[in-house]
């Protein structure tokens, strides 16, 4: 499962991007064993990743499996530049703005939907179920993106920033902005 | 509840992760149904994605245009981003700052930070806080240095910055890289620091950056690696990614290698390690040899098995010793001793006599050998010793292209070994085979010994070499080390298979218990070889022999 919060290291991202490329090549002659390995290591980022874009987690599954269906589909056009993981959510991105597309017209998050309902795991640890909730309530669409990217992936700035059409800059500075909105929410809720 | 950002982001990945439905199963159902989702890559523009325009009603098809050239538009900042500046608006120059911390400042024309990046975990440590867009160049540089003074990854012991600017304007970025270098010096220098500043002008390098990339550091860090990994491949490239700039310096300057394209001001401090003197008197005490006693000694900082060390190279007129020394506890971490072979023909009981031949005559023979003037040349080593039974010199010089390396036998003037290294990122140049190697002591012939009525140096034209028919065959010589073509003629000799002969399987360099080894596989009448050859010393460490597999 990808993880890759910034305490882990770049040697990290690396081997997952090798072995995801690797995938990527086995799935364009059809074997859909490294389908399952793919899906093993970005599951948690891709499905991340749309939620912070749609906040709806019945959205962001069907984002989720329409992604690896598109990426199986596709495996064949990727062409292996060492960043996999940066198109795989490209597919991602791609997908849920088209979903909100669809519903609502314009490109801004299902209205103003509710943070997701428990639906985990009875054991999953209540404070981080807070810091989700928080992170899917009072961040702002891109603010939320970036912390989730940043978060899940293995992905530096520069790339958030190409994935989310962004400007460097903003990428940082809302970034910045963020984690300190969140810290000072969780501070009062406590 | 106070969480730190780091506790923050890990929870939210905690989070997710536990949320995160199966979906597995519903994907393979529906690939294997041959479902597929409307996503095609356009062909010409490799990862683009497009999505198809026939699903969306008439009134949606500009919607669905715009996706395409969105997705044009995301492939050309992605290209951007790694190729060229001239994509964002006012973008001029990218100037990196390399410590430990990696911090990457995108400069507009008027010198305005854009924005700044951090390329590494300790960058995020300088960074926090500090807002630097549409700052000044120069406040982001004192706030920048200040902020890693403040940190301790500027100090006494880590004094050494690398400044490296991206302009496609080389003679703008060069100004830049002087302005920036001098500004850092004084700003280390008013912090009672006496920083050491490298610093240098880049071009755009897909190799480069897709290192740095792979190692999350500046294009101008993966450079600097780039240059002492080059010329001392017995260096790994990921380790000394991980390395201080101060260390990456001490490691440059101690193994002499040459800084092309790169500005040096100031010196790297030592003081964190015992130094060389010290390193030699551990090892020597160690041996219990004085220093009267020596023959040679040459002392470098290495850096082995994720440590720095100093590996001291001594000799009497009985013995070799190699010693590795921990550059920060002086612990001596591996010794070996080797007798000096005395040949029959020893005309003096002090060991074996060194050739007639002078310094200058033997720097004479390898100029002339490498077509090179005295004036062209610059010396950056020249010592004599004895190898295996033969005094021979060995010189390493440089001039602006190629880095040379010779042995020359102190009694015939023969060339027993030659390599030239091409400076500048180019391909190295594999060494022409020596028209006389080394005796190698595990060859079942015993060393020729050095001809003692041969006491004229043999003039270079000589000792023709022939050029290699395969360059591309073998890897080169690294500095220091024999050839892959001489690993696989000892091979040969002890196999008594002739080298035309054998079906090489191949020939690796790898490092096996931190000695540097080749690995030397070949086929012959059905039978399977497998040498392994320390590549210092052309030594057979190992040796197997089986049936060969039927293929």
């Amino acid at each position: 499962m990808l993880m890759m919060s910034t305490s882990q290291n770049h040697a990290q991202t690396q081997q997952t991007d090798a072995l995801c490329e690797h995938c990527l090549a086995q799935m364009a002659q059809g074997d859909m064993a490294a389908l399952e390995k793919l899906y093993a290591c970005t599951n948690a980022a891709v499905y991340g990743f749309a939620l912070s874009i749609l906040r709806q987690p019945q959205s962001a599954e069907d984002v989720m499996q329409d992604t690896y269906v598109a990426v199986y589909s596709n495996a064949a056009s990727y062409r292996p530049m060492g960043k996999p993981m940066a198109w795989i959510l490209t597919i991602v991105r791609n997908l849920a703005r088209m979903r909100l597309r669809k519903k609502s017209g314009t490109d801004t998050p299902l209205e103003d939907s509710p943070a997701p309902p428990p639906t985990a795991g009875f054991e999953q640890n209540t404070l981080d179920r807070l810091v989700l909730q928080a992170a899917l309530g009072i961040l702002g669409d891109d603010e939320r993106q970036i912390v989730m990217l940043h978060s899940l992936t293995g992905l530096k700035h520069r790339e958030i920033a190409a994935l989310l059409e962004l400007p460097l800059g903003t990428v940082l500075s809302k970034y910045r902005r963020a984690l300190p909105k969140l810290q000072n929410y969780l501070k009062e809720e406590a | 509840m106070a969480l730190s950002k780091h506790e923050l982001q890990e929870s939210l990945a905690r989070a997710v992760a536990a949320q995160t439905p199966d979906v597995l199963p519903n994907v393979l159902r529906r690939v294997g149904a041959g479902d597929t989702v409307g996503v095609e890559a356009a062909p010409a523009q490799p990862n683009t994605l497009t999505f198809p325009l026939d699903a969306a009603p008439p009134q949606k098809r500009r919607r669905a245009l715009r996706w395409v050239v969105s997705a044009a538009a995301v492939l050309v900042l992605l290209l951007g981003l790694y190729s060229g500046f001239s994509y964002v608006n006012g973008l001029d120059a990218i100037v990196s700052f390399d410590v430990n911390p990696s911090i990457e400042l995108q400069v507009t024309r008027a010198e305005k930070v854009l924005a700044a990046t951090a390329l590494n975990a300790e960058a995020d440590d300088i960074l926090d806080g500090m807002n630097l867009e549409n700052v000044d160049l120069d406040v982001a540089v004192n706030a920048l240095i200040g902020s890693m003074l403040k940190h301790g990854y500027i100090s006494a012991n880590k004094n050494t910055i690398l400044i490296s600017v991206e302009n496609n304007n080389a003679q703008k970025g060069a100004a830049l890289q002087e302005r920036l270098a001098n500004e850092v010096g004084s700003i280390l220098n008013s912090n009672a620091v006496d920083g050491a500043v490298l610093s240098q002008t880049l071009a755009d390098d897909d190799r480069l950056r897709q290192l740095a990339g792979q190692y999350g550091i500046s294009l101008g860090k993966a450079a600097l690696v780039d240059l002492l990994v080059s010329q001392n491949p017995q260096l790994d490239f990921a380790a000394m990614a991980a390395l201080s700039i101060n260390d990456i310096s001490l490691l440059l300057s101690s193994k002499q290698t040459a800084l092309e394209g790169v500005a040096y001001s100031g010196q790297a401090s030592s003081t964190a390690y015992i130094g060389e003197e010290k390193a030699e008197a551990v090892a020597l005490a160690y041996a219990g040899v004085v220093r009267s006693n020596l023959v040679s000694i040459q002392t470098e900082l290495d850096y082995e098995d994720g440590r720095m060390v100093y590996e001291v190279e001594f000799a009497t007129t009985a013995a070799e010793y190699e010693y590795e020394i921990d550059a920060q506890t002086a612990a001596v971490l591996k010794q070996e001793t080797e007798p000096v072979e005395h040949p029959a023909q020893t005309n003096d009981n002090s060991g074996v006599a060194a050739g007639p031949l002078t310094e200058d005559e033997a720097k004479a023979i390898a100029l002339q050998h490498a077509g090179l003037q005295q004036a062209d040349a610059r010396f950056v080593k020249a010592v004599r010793y004895q190898k295996q039974g033969v005094w021979l010199y060995e010189l390493i010089f440089m001039d602006s292209h190629s880095k040379y390396r010779y042995l020359v036998d102190t009694n015939t003037g023969n060339i027993l070994d030659h390599y030239i290294y091409q400076l500048g990122g180019g391909a190295s140049q594999p060494a022409e085979p020596p028209a006389s190697t080394l005796p190698q002591p595990a060859s079942d012939n015993p060393p020729a010994p050095a001809s003692s009525s041969s006491t004229a140096p043999a003039s270079a034209s000589s000792t023709p070499a022939p050029a290699p028919e395969n360059p591309a065959a073998t890897p080169p010589a690294a500095t220091g080390t024999i050839s892959a073509e001489q690993a696989q003629a000892i091979a040969a000799g002890h196999s008594s298979v002739p080298a035309g002969e054998m079906r090489v399987l191949e020939i690796k360099l790898e490092k096996e218990d931190g000695v540097l080894v080749y690995d030397v596989e070949f086929t012959y009448g059905g039978t399977e070889y497998d040498y392994e050859i320390d590549a210092a010393t052309g030594a057979i460490l190992d040796w197997d022999m089986d049936e060969a597999d039927d293929d």
